[in-house]
């Protein structure tokens, strides 16, 4: 075998680590997940000279403290796995910030690689970097790219395959903390069982307060001889920058400003197109006046343009499962085939077309830059109800489908704020439960049907919000994390940018929600066809009689007495039950269950409801339980517990609503 | 000397201190903004502001900017 190497990729968010990865790799990538946490890994590989590279992409992050779930992965990956040599891109058009983090990776004593990439948009702006004094300054290897042109790229391979086994030695200085961190040295020493990391690194740490590192150091013998210093050294750093802490962070801006003087010549920049744009769209009225049709947009494009194609999907897969059963002549097997497994199948492709364009339009608007201002125009009405501003594009893109909303919330960092934006998403009335508002408003409200229709996604919206004030005052207790974002330059988004983003997510999304939303049909199909008699025949799927002794009809009549007070029959039981594969599935269910077609329905459900019992089922329809792909989007994204959560307070909050609306309703009619 | 919240569009302030919390305050230096640093406020009305420092912008919701002390520049000799 010809030599194996391990590289990672980091940098700043935004510095084109992904174009890079995907032009060093090409289409050998793998997604996964990170060990415990729901961060997303890549990997792939490349070959030089008949030597193979393993590289990881790591999250974008602006340093190494730990804040956040992407920096433990980052710092965790580099410190435990010791790559062979990290690759730290740095965008070239905002040295002075990106270059925090390599002091960090230099404190690390990581062996090093600095990418200078986005060098095309740099000599735009008229910034011109001195790379020859930048590489003698920092000690470790620099190589001007860009990865979007595709320049610089067989450089930066060859420097890759140099640099793997040149650990090199490079030395930044802190001035005015050399002697603290030289004294800090000399005790850490002492202990045999530290020697396997960095001493300078964690000495480093201890003076920045870094609870990781101060962790190790307590459990060492040399912590009692360790504490006293320690403790006089703060006192000392304290007097001098306020805060122990603040004092390295300014040394190491020091450090960075006298390199920035050094290798950074920019000639006196014009009005750029950002500045404009932003004058416009980052305003207080404007910005939201805007932002309403822009978001509009953004559904509408998706979910129009997707469902010709979701038709399509839809019939083909139904065709398919009319073929398979008139060709199987085993019975159990043709309807296990077409009514559970391809039909479970057709349930996760339809949301193929949907999730392609939604993440089009997202990838679209992301590459702008425009997305990266949403969140700052929502910020303030969405702290009033315990959210983050950042949870405004899942909640509107949850009206097309909580699927794809769920996991548009990956963005929101903090864990807490994540987990509530996803709790509350599935009350956003999503496109699929529309049918069953269609069918009992036309039924029993036809002069006021878009009325009806409308409060129900009103109804969503304001039980949303108020959840969400709820549990973030009960469950989560803190307030949401301060916004804290930067807002990149505009630009014209590149279609191959846009394209690889958008098919990354939606394969995420087949594969792992797939699996679960076809067991959840499988399910439902057993539960159809066997009744407490046995196996009832597939015929039952469209056989009222026979369907009324499966166990779908049992669990539908022992629910029956629980939903009594609202005046619902079994039957209407039954199809809620169903409505868990999809919400559409409602509407066709009551049509087998009632024994006709869906075309009769209403004249039906007249005579099986009244106003308010109808009114009450359509508020329950909308809140009950995510659907199953929802529950299992919500699993992959923060675990089983909280889909359980979610699943059970949604259950509680539409029997809840519903039991009012019928007392209510009954009160005033 | 006032919060950051209070800082008129176009200003150029100095950062002088920063009352958050050891996260809060870990992400702001290590996106550029720290104690001494330099930053100009591009944007200041009712809701997150936004600055610019080393040469990109951050928007910084406003319960943060309250938090955040600053001192215009021209104060300084
Ligand atoms: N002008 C220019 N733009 C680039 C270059 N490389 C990447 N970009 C753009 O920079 C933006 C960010 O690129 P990504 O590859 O998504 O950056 P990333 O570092 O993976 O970002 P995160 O995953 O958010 O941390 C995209 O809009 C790219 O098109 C380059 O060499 N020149
Ligand atoms: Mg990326």
């Amino acid at each position: 075998m010809s030599d194996r190497y391990e590289i990672a990729l980091i940098g700043n968010p935004n510095v084109g680590k992904s174009t890079l990865f995907n032009t060093l790799t090409g289409e050998n990538v793998y997604i996964g997940n990170w060990p415990g946490v729901t961060v997303e890994k890549k990997e792939g590989e490349f070959e030089y000279n008949g030597k193979k590279f393993k590289v990881v992409d790591l999250p974008g992050v602006y340093s190494l403290t730990a804040n956040s779930i992407d920096e433990i992965v980052a710092r965790d990956y580099i410190i435990n796995e010791k790559p062979d040599l990290v690759v730290d891109i740095v965008d070239a058009t905002a040295l002075e910030r990106n270059l925090y983090l390599t002091l960090q990776l230099m404190e690390m004593g990581a062996n090093i690689l600095l990418a200078l990439n986005k060098m095309d948009l740099a000599r735009t702006l008229g910034i011109d970097i001195d790379v020859d004094k930048l590489e003698k300054i920092l000690g470790i290897r620099v190589v001007p790219i860009s990865a979007i042109k595709k320049v610089g790229i067989e450089d930066l391979k060859k420097a890759i395959s140099e640099e793997v086994k040149n650990k090199r030695k490079y030395n930044i200085k802190y001035p005015h903390f050399e002697p603290y961190i030289k004294k800090i040295i000399s005790i850490l020493q002492k202990d045999e069982n530290l020697k396997k990391y960095n001493l300078r690194y964690l000495a480093i740490k201890l003076l920045e307060n870094d609870k990781y590192v101060e962790d190790i150091i307590k459990k060492s013998k040399i912590w009692n001889e360790l504490n006293p210093v320690l403790d006089s050294i703060r006192e000392e750093l304290s007097k001098k920058y306020g805060e122990a802490d603040l004092g390295i962070i300014e040394e190491r801006y020091k450090v960075i400003d006298n390199i920035v003087k050094e290798v950074v010549k920019k000639k006196s920049g014009k009005l750029t197109t950002t500045q404009m744009l932003d004058d416009v769209l980052t305003d207080e009225k404007v910005g939201i006046l805007l932002l309403i049709p822009f978001l509009w947009m953004l559904f509408k494009f998706t979910f129009d343009v997707s469902a010709p194609f979701s038709a399509m999907i839809d019939y083909i897969f139904s065709l398919l499962g009319d073929v398979i059963k008139s060709s199987i002549s085993n019975e159990f097997i043709a309807s296990l085939l077409a009514d559970g497994i391809i039909r479970g199948v057709g349930a996760v492709l339809v949301f193929f077309p949907i999730l392609a364009f939604l993440f089009f339009a997202i990838s679209f608007l992301e590459d702008s830059g425009y997305m990266a201002r949403i969140p700052y125009i929502a910020d303030r009405f969405m702290n009033k109800f315990g959210l983050p501003g950042k949870a405004i594009i899942p909640l509107v893109m949850g009206f097309g489908c909580n699927v794809p909303a769920i996991m548009a919330t990956r963005t929101i960092e903090n864990e807490k704020d994540r987990i509530l934006t996803i709790l509350i998403n599935p009350l956003m009335s999503c496109s699929a439960r529309l049918p069953i508002y269609a069918l009992f408003a036309g039924a029993f409200f036809s002069a006021y049907q878009g009325l009806v229709v409308l409060s129900m996604y009103a109804l969503g919206v304001v039980l949303a919000l108020i959840i969400a004030k709820i549990f973030r005052k009960f469950i989560f207790k803190e307030s949401p994390s301060y916004l804290i974002v930067e807002l990149p330059p505009y630009q014209i988004p590149h279609l191959k940018v846009v394209l690889k983003n958008t098919w990354e997510r939606v394969y995420d999304f087949l594969k792992k929600a797939g699996t679960i939303i076809v067991f959840g049909v499988i399910l439902v199909w057993l539960l159809s066809v066997y009744g407490p008699s046995g196996y009832l025949g597939a015929e039952a799927l469209t056989n009222p009689e026979l369907l009324s002794n499966s166990w779908a009809a049992v669990i539908g009549k022992a629910l029956a007495p629980l939903f009594a007070p609202m005046g619902w029959d079994w039957k209407a039981c039954s199809a809620l039950l169903f409505g868990v594969i999809a919400k559409e599935v409602v509407v066709g269910s009551l049509a087998i269950l009632y024994g006709v077609g869906e075309e009769n329905l209403s004249n039906i459900i007249v005579n099986a409801f009244t106003p308010v019992s109808a009114y009450a089922f359509m508020a329950f329809s909308l809140i009950y339980l995510p659907c199953i792909a929802t529950l299992g989007v919500i699993r992959q994204e923060i675990g089983w517990k909280w889909a359980v959560f979610a699943l059970a307070y949604e259950m509680v909050l539409a029997y809840i609503v519903a039991l009012t609306i019928t007392i209510i309703g009954n009160l005033i009619f | 000397m006032y919060p950051l919240a209070f800082a008129k569009e176009g200003e150029e302030v100095i950062v002088k201190e920063i009352n958050a919390g050891y996260g809060a305050m870990q992400r702001l230096t290590s996106m550029g903004i720290n104690i001494g640093s330099k930053i100009k406020v591009v944007r200041n009305q009712n809701g997150p502001v936004i600055v610019s420092a080393r040469g990109s912008n951050i928007a910084i919701g406003r319960g943060l900017a309250m938090k955040i002390i600053v001192e215009r520049e021209n104060n300084e000799r």
